[in-house]
């Protein structure tokens, strides 16, 4: 049963191949020819982040702090440029502007959603996590309760997010990559799970902040060059601009509002539920606050990625109306059944193309490289430090290992991810990027923002509370996910979904809460006495940075 | 570094110190509430009255309600963001330099 829907599918794939195929030959493969500037800068910078790569590497990433933590002095400003490095993804970047071309205004609700989850790590998290951890945000929950279970469970539970968002962010490479240089998928996808593993294996978290830190750079500027240049086209009037979106675009004047992203008030609520909690449980975005030298800086970062973020999605919905009203109908970036060029990922290359021709679609491309790079080499930054530090030298090792075998552990552990990455980047080829990251914050908000919440605020949690209440989050969202139309019916073909909404999170997060603190309430172990009167300690630590210095 | 022990404990039941973690959990729970608020009224409209999103802020216009309420609610996220630096590091900041002299 099973196997045969399998072949149906590898079927159907091979033929949707071998039709784009045929398409390519006949008017593609002139088009999309060369571009040398995109070349020219997609080697410069990789050549760039090679020597940042280099550089990383003889400053040392020898002891803990240095691999997964930069030394941990870095300023405000610089981590939360690296901050919104490791959170603006390419992903979000051709997925967003995508959904805004293809559906109008319900790429806002996704891009608020992004947003507004980060105000939230500022007021219930980041502080204690900067005063509580070290290296990953498991330190935090590993402070007062038994550490083997607890890491245990954060380092599955960092490693399924992880693999989930670098799918995402595989795919998108991969597209874009095989859009500009005529290279076959596979390969593009092998060329930047290479890239990743150079960067982090050699240059640890230094040359990850440093690769992120440019790509923000980069990724900034690039939006609001073309910005500036689609406003240019309508008088730098953004009402001339709606405007003209909705009188060429085939669903009218139903794109300013919300519309079929959106089926059910269910499913909106959800997804808001996802986004709003989730960006607090991503281990790659937390991991960034040990970086910095103190609570005062962790602050800043904040400041400076909000406002960074901020200002890149509110640029990301004139893009996409920019696409709408200078795309519609151009057939130059239409195959030959009036798709788009490349899927409607790509949209935001083609915008550049037409606005700038190839010297800004180079550019804009090269920065989309730069971003695909600065978030998977944070991901894969995130997944190595859960692996080696969480897992191997915490965990199963209780803390009895060298720190040298444990950054090798970790270093290996990268190199593992890249590779998985690379093969499930492959496989999963053909999903819509933008709604497999709402997944990713399904479960972060489901199985590690309780647990992270609950560790710093309430003192009547144990450790069987959060590991049992981490559990049924992640979960409570993989079964939803699997059973939801998107995977159950798209992914799978299994026909019409037994759960009827795409994102599980207003289930599952309650969920976890609930099971988090009934389990922990009824818990009467001694060793949950001993979580509960640890907490005062605890308390004053997370909110003066002050330890007991006990040897 | 000094390596005495501190007893955290004891500046747990100290009023310096319970003022500093009464003020911050204040500020931080109360923007918190705030933001979810907003974010999940904004939601709620989109979920349960997505049509007075679909209006035009004025006829003819091509900008919908909806535009101009999401742009409201990404500012007010980097607002809120913005009170919580300037108060932690004008009041809070000072709070916590007080309680840390007092053991160092």
């Amino acid at each position: 049963m099973r196997t045969t829907s399998r072949l149906t599918l590898i079927g159907t794939f091979l033929l949707a191949s071998n039709v784009a195929f045929a398409d390519a030959l006949t008017g593609e493969v002139v088009r999309q020819g060369i571009n040398p500037v995109a070349i020219g800068m997609f080697l410069l910078f990789v050549a760039a982040s090679l020597v940042l790569t280099v550089w990383a590497a003889r400053r040392g990433t020898r002891t803990a702090k240095d691999f997964y933590a930069a030394g941990g002095g870095l300023g405000g400003i610089q981590n939360g440029l690296a901050i919104a490095g490791d959170y603006t993804s390419a992903a979000t970047f051709l997925g967003v502007t995508a959904l805004v071309y293809g559906a109008g205004y319900d790429g806002m609700i996704y891009a608020i959603g992004f947003l507004v989850g980060f105000p939230m790590i500022l007021f219930l998290v980041a502080e204690p996590l900067r005063n509580l951890g070290r290296y990953t945000f498991a330190d935090l929950a590993a402070y007062r309760l038994s550490e083997r279970p607890i890491r245990t469970v954060a380092g599955i539970n960092t490693l399924v997010i992880v693999l989930f968002y670098l799918i995402a962010q595989m795919v998108g490479a991969g597209k874009l990559i095989e859009l500009l240089f005529g290279l076959p998928y596979w390969v593009a996808v092998v060329v930047v799970g290479v890239l990743m593993m150079l960067y982090v294996t050699f240059g640890g978290m230094l040359a990850t902040t440093w690769v992120q830190i440019t790509k923000a750079i980069l990724l900034l500027s690039g939006t609001t060059l073309m910005s500036v240049l689609i406003l240019a086209h309508y008088g730098f009037s953004a009402s001339e601009l709606f405007a003209h979106a909705v009188s060429v675009h085939p669903k009218g004047t139903a794109i300013i509002g919300p519309g079929g992203l959106v089926k059910d008030p269910i499913s909106a609520i959800s997804l808001g539920m996802a986004l709003i909690f989730g960006t607090a449980g991503l281990p790659h975005i937390l991991m960034r606050f040990f970086t910095v030298t103190d609570a005062q800086q962790a602050r800043v970062s904040v400041l400076v990625a909000t406002g960074f973020i901020t200002v890149f999605y509110t640029l990301l919905f004139i893009l996409g109306f920019g696409a709408i009203a200078l795309l519609t109908g151009d057939l130059a970036y239409q195959d030959a059944a009036g798709k788009i060029v490349g899927g409607t990922n790509m949209i935001a290359i083609h915008l550049s193309d037409k606005l700038g021709g190839s010297v800004l679609m180079g550019f804009i491309s090269a920065v989309a490289f730069a971003t695909i790079l600065a978030v998977v080499s944070g991901l894969t930054m995130a997944g190595a430090s859960a692996a080696g530090h969480d897992l191997f030298a915490r965990a199963i090792l209780k803390g009895q290992v060298s720190e040298r075998t444990e950054i090798a552990v970790s270093k290996l552990s990268a190199a593992a991810i890249s590779i998985l990455a690379i093969i499930l980047g492959i496989l999963f080829e053909n999903q819509n990027i933008a709604f497999m990251i709402g997944l990713v914050f399904a479960i972060a908000a489901s199985a590690n923002f309780p647990v992270i919440l609950l560790s710093v605020t309430w003192e009547g949690l144990t450790t069987r509370g959060a590991v049992l209440g981490s559990v049924s989050g992640l979960g409570c969202a993989l079964v939803m996910m699997t059973l939801s139309p998107g995977v159950w019916t798209t992914v799978l073909g299994f026909g019409s979904s037994p759960f009827p909404y795409d994102n599980p999170a207003l289930f599952s997060v309650p969920l976890a809460f609930f099971v988090t603190v009934l389990v922990s309430v009824t818990d009467r172990s001694t060793n949950a006495k001993k979580a509960r009167q640890a907490f005062t300690a605890q308390y004053v630590t997370a909110h003066t940075g002050l330890r007991d210095n006990a040897p | 570094m000094d390596t005495r022990p501190v007893d955290l404990d004891a500046i747990a039941s100290r009023s310096d110190f319970r003022k500093l973690s009464a003020a911050r959990n204040k500020l931080g729970n109360g923007l918190a509430v705030i933001m979810a608020a907003i974010y999940f009224t904004f939601i709620c409209m989109v979920a349960f009255s997505p049509a007075t999103l679909a209006q035009p802020i004025a006829t003819g216009s091509s900008i919908s309600v909806g535009i101009v309420v999401g742009v409201v609610v990404m500012a007010s996220g980097f607002v809120l963001t913005a009170i919580y630096v300037f108060y932690a590091s004008s009041r809070l900041d000072g709070m916590v330099k007080a309680v840390r002299e007092t053991v160092q």
